[in-house]
């Protein structure tokens, strides 16, 4: 089912919790909502949902204006951070509450819960109440329950966040496996960069209230839009500073923070040249370098951080410090001095006042 | 200072010694009360016979059980305890889950009208009241539920003036609720009354229990109102007024151990809820409560 | 765009306690101050009464009984107040936390059953202390065996009898409150000022006491009101008789309860309706003190 939100405001007293959203979300499409504490995600879904009603807007499931349908007119199922299980009803109850609703027949609540504890591995737990399960046990009913509706629409509101690091990894693939199985639409909220970029076919990132982008995982990180999506997709974070962009010799360059300039291969506006602007590049896209070239930089490593994989090194650049990540390999220590050159096809731009990519709409 | 230092040991002593003192009034009525129930007569705290020997224990006192008058008055107590306990208790749990849970206009103004009328003495209606009584005693088919003079009449008012504590009483129960449990049953389909019914009310279990019980001691004892708007008499008798006329008839020559049987027998119902839901009173006890001071 | 039509459905759930708050509350208060601009009665019956304006408040003021009762009633309430309701109250709560957990608890519930014993069976004990000998507990106890003269106590303390009644009863409302208080104290606070040297008493006097402010702004003012309107166990200890008629209890009278059988509806409703007044006086401070801001939450569902 297609789902669109129109130009959604939502209130509390002063606070605006949503501010003008649209989005389209196709149907079958997994959608993450992504965004730091407080940005209006939770308040966004439930004003999906029918809990909220917006204060204008509107929002439309596959043709139809539902804005102040109510809930359970809705066909949507949903998963809360809190589980939210009836706590005096057992599992079998709670996953057929809907159908019990509904006066659906015996059998066919017995077929229901059958299937869908299949599903998700729940058969031997029906007897019992919420109160007797383990979080993943309890998040896997709350799913169930959800599905046994067979909803049109599915919605998450940080449903992982309470379990453990590993329990969280295999239900991430488990809920993709479900939702891709039965082609439902799916917003999902949460706040971990990871869930988001691993299951969503596509990202809306909020802030303040206000949708910021809304594009597939994988250009989130390569294709920013804003300086805020840029600094807040990407762990370790990508590095900032203000620069500018010359050309020379129909080359274009970036200056670093210590004077030293490097090669931009990307197409930049020309009439943001020798404009002061930010400039961005993600730790994992600079690399060290034996020797200083023309085109490198040279600093001296202030800190280091082992992070498993990588080492994430800071090195001081001029009056910045630039961080980015070595081989374990590398045998880098502190006080050392080594050259470094970014990828020049990595290079972010963006305006110093809107903070909009200088790179996106040239695309 | 759980230290066993000699001076706070001694000092514990001391504290306890002035407890128990000052409550001796409570101690020394319940001996009497207990006491008397068991003798021909007492004095003092001495039970002895007619003679006034010590001694003369005897389950004669007890005999009142017999008396159809008596258990017409527990009849009348009881039903108007039960009533008024089931009564309080829907009222209650719908408004307060209305006040906790719906948003409507006029919400903030009846959730200070509740709160005000938690503080306000309702008991200086009383003389109103017999008005509003008496007007549905002119009213023909209503005057038998609801009129002067009749049982239902009496549970209506009592139920009424345990409303502001119940509602408020409710209503922090159902503000304990988790609001997403309540968002998943309109999702999975409820309506708002269903929710109510099949969702949050049996999830404010012990809210109800302390409520029920407290309403149900408040009828099982209540005095004022059922002195007030029954007119006394075989069948318009509740336990407290059967015994307050008891104790106060003129005419005949005052048993006052059979005045103690009948009152620990209004009483032992009273000590077995209370001494198994001591800790559920105390919160609503501490809620503010009419009446007694 | 189409507006979203408010919902209604709490207005059914409020319905049945509406209608009985309207019922018993509102109208009862009307009907008060009405009344009592009448000179309503069991003479005048309910058809023949006349409106009489301000005049029964101008017979409370010069009526010969007003001033004492007033005095009485001022008496009866100051001295339960003070004495009982917050000091026994206090003292008590103190007293208990004091001692193991478990003794404490055990005076804590003692000093409950005097409340929710009912009011005749509770009554009665004290008619039964008071009494002369040799049926009398306290004569019997405390003044036989010293050879004293032994008398009825009640009629010669009858104030004294009607403050201890509902003192005993009203101390515990203090206790409660007091006790949860003195417990939210932090422990550190406590236990520090009693290595710092100072006694329980000082510690009772200057850490614990003056974190009561709240509780003991709220138990004063609520049961001052409580005291001012309640008349219960005074009627069946004494009906008011030596000395111990108060107000609340005059007023009671008047109306719906005396030897002469003559109601006098009007002018008890001018009695009771000065005390409706204070009541909402009070009623409406203590909304001020209490925290109105949290109990405004909104909900977190919007109309369904
Ligand atoms: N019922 C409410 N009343 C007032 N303000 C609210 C209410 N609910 C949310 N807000 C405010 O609206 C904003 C968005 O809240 P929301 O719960 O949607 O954030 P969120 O993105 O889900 O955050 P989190 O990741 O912490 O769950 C916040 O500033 C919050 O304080
Ligand atoms: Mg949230």
């Amino acid at each position: 089912m297609d789902v669109s939100i129109n130009n959604l405001t939502k209130k509390f007293g002063n606070v605006t919790a949503v501010n003008n959203f649209s989005l389209e979300i196709k149907s079958g499409e997994f959608v993450a909502f992504l965004g730091p504490s407080g940005c209006g995600k939770t308040t966004t879904l439930l004003t999906v949902a029918g809990i909220y009603k917006p204060n204008s807007g509107s929002i439309v499931f596959g043709g139809k204006d539902v804005t102040f349908a109510q809930p359970k007119d809705r066909n949507i199922g949903m998963v809360f951070q809190s589980y939210a299980l009836y706590p005096h009803m057992s599992v079998y109850e709670n996953i057929v509450f809907s159908m019990k609703l509904k006066k659906a027949s015996e059998e066919d609540k017995k077929k229901a819960a059958q299937e869908v504890a299949d599903l998700l591995g729940i058969g031997h737990l029906l007897e019992r109440k919420p109160g007797e399960l383990s979080g993943g046990q309890q998040q896997r009913v709350a799913l169930g329950r959800a599905l046994v509706k067979k909803p049109q629409l599915l919605l998450f509101d940080e449903p992982l966040s309470n379990l453990d690091a590993r329990l969280r990894i295999s239900m991430r693939t488990e809920i993709k496996r479900i939702q891709k199985e039965l082609g439902i639409t799916c917003i999902y909220v949460t706040h971990d960069q990871i869930e988001a970029m691993t299951m969503a076919d596509k990202v809306a990132v909020l802030k303040d209230g206000l949708l910021q982008t809304f594009q597939p995982p994988i250009e989130l990180h390569t294709h920013p839009c804003t300086e805020f999506i840029g600094s807040f997709v990407g762990n370790p974070p990508m590095n900032l500073f203000n620069s500018k962009v010359v050309e020379k010799d129909g080359d274009i360059f970036t200056i670093l923070p210590d004077k030293s300039m490097m090669k931009v291969n990307k197409i930049v506006d020309p009439k943001v040249y020798n404009k002061e602007l930010r400039v961005g590049i993600r730790p994992e896209d600079i690399e060290i370098v034996d020797k200083g070239t023309a085109d490198s930089s040279t600093g001296i490593v202030s800190l280091f951080e082992p992070l498993g994989r990588d080492n994430l090194v800071n090195v001081r650049c001029g009056n910045k410090t630039i961080q980015l990540l070595s081989s374990p390999k590398a045998g880098i220590e502190i006080g050392d001095t080594i050259n470094f050159k970014a990828v020049d096809t990595q290079w972010q731009f963006f305006d110093l006042e809107s903070g909009k990519s200088l790179l996106w709409h040239t695309k | 200072m759980k230290n066993k230092k000699q001076p706070i040991e001694l000092n514990k002593i001391i504290i306890f010694i002035v407890l128990l003192i000052l409550s001796i009034p409570i101690i020394l009525g319940y001996l009497w009360l207990i006491i008397s129930t068991f003798a021909e007569v007492t004095h003092g705290l001495l039970p002895v016979d007619r003679n006034g020997n010590f001694g003369g224990f005897t389950l004669e006192n007890w005999n009142f059980i017999f008396e159809k008058e008596v258990w017409l008055a527990t009849w009348n107590t009881l039903l108007l305890a039960l009533f008024m306990t089931v009564g309080v208790v829907a009222v209650s749990s719908l408004a307060g889950y209305a006040l906790s849970r719906i948003k409507f206009n006029g919400r903030k103004e009846f959730l200070s009208l509740t709160l005000v009328l938690h503080a306000f003495p309702s008991i200086t209606l009383l003389i109103a009241i017999y008005f509003v009584l008496k007007f549905f005693s002119g009213i023909p088919v209503l005057k038998l539920f609801m009129g002067y003079n009749t049982i239902g009449g009496v549970v209506l008012v009592s139920l009424a003036m345990q409303l502001p504590l119940g509602i408020w009483l409710m209503k922090g129960f159902f503000d304990g609720v988790s609001w997403d449990v309540e968002r998943a049953a309109l999702i999975d389909g409820c309506s708002r009354f269903r929710t109510f019914w099949n969702i949050m009310f049996p999830l404010v279990r012990p809210g109800i229990a302390a409520l029920s019980i407290f309403s149900f001691m408040t009828g099982w004892s209540s005095f004022i109102i059922p002195y007030t708007f029954l007119s006394g008499g075989a069948g318009h008798e509740v336990i407290s007024t059967y015994l307050n006329s008891m104790m106060s008839s003129d005419t005949i020559s005052i048993n006052y151990n059979l005045l103690a049987a009948v009152g620990l027998f209004q009483l032992i119902p009273i000590l077995i809820f209370y001494f198994f839901n001591q800790n559920y009173l105390m919160k609503i006890f501490s809620g503010g409560t009419h009446g007694g001071v | 765009m189409r507006k979203h039509k408010k919902s209604n459905v709490a207005y059914y759930f409020l319905l049945p306690a509406g209608i009985l708050i309207f019922l018993f509350f509102f109208l009862p208060v009307i009907l008060t101050i009405l009344i009592s601009f009448t000179d309503m009665s069991s003479v005048t019956g309910f058809s023949n009464w006349s409106i009489v304006g301000l005049n029964n408040y101008f017979k409370i003021f010069v009526h010969p009984d007003s001033l004492h009762i007033f005095g009485q009633t001022m008496i009866y309430v100051s001295c339960t107040l003070i004495f009982f309701n917050v000091g026994m109250g206090l003292l008590i709560a103190l007293l208990a936390y004091h001692l193991p957990k478990r003794v404490g608890g055990f005076f804590r519930s003692l000093w409950l059953l005097p409340r929710i014993t009912p009011a005749v069976v509770y009554v009665l004990m004290w008619k039964m202390l008071a009494a002369d000998a040799p049926y009398g507990v306290l004569n019997e106890l405390f003044r036989v065996p010293f050879g004293l003269p032994t008398t009825n106590l009640l009629p010669e303390h009858a104030m004294l009898f009607c403050i201890l009644v509902n003192g005993y009863i009203g101390a515990s409302f203090g206790m409660i409150i007091f006790s949860s208080a003195i417990e939210s104290i932090s422990s550190d606070i406590m236990t520090s000022s009693l290595v710092d040297g100072a006694g329980i008493f000082d510690r009772a006097r200057y850490i614990i006491i003056p974190q009561l402010r709240w509780p003991l702004l709220f138990v004063t003012t609520y049961q001052t009101l409580s005291l001012l309107t309640s008349f219960e166990s005074i009627m069946v200890l004494t009906d008011g008789n030596f000395g111990t008629e108060v107000w609340s209890l005059w007023s009671y009278h008047k109306a719906l309860n005396n030897y002469y059988g003559n109601f006098q509806y009007g002018f008890g409703s001018a009695l009771s309706g000065l005390l409706v007044v204070v009541g909402i006086v009070f009623a409406i401070i203590y909304l001020k003190y209490f925290k109105f801001g949290e109990l405004v939450k909104e909900p977190l569902i919007d109309e369904i």
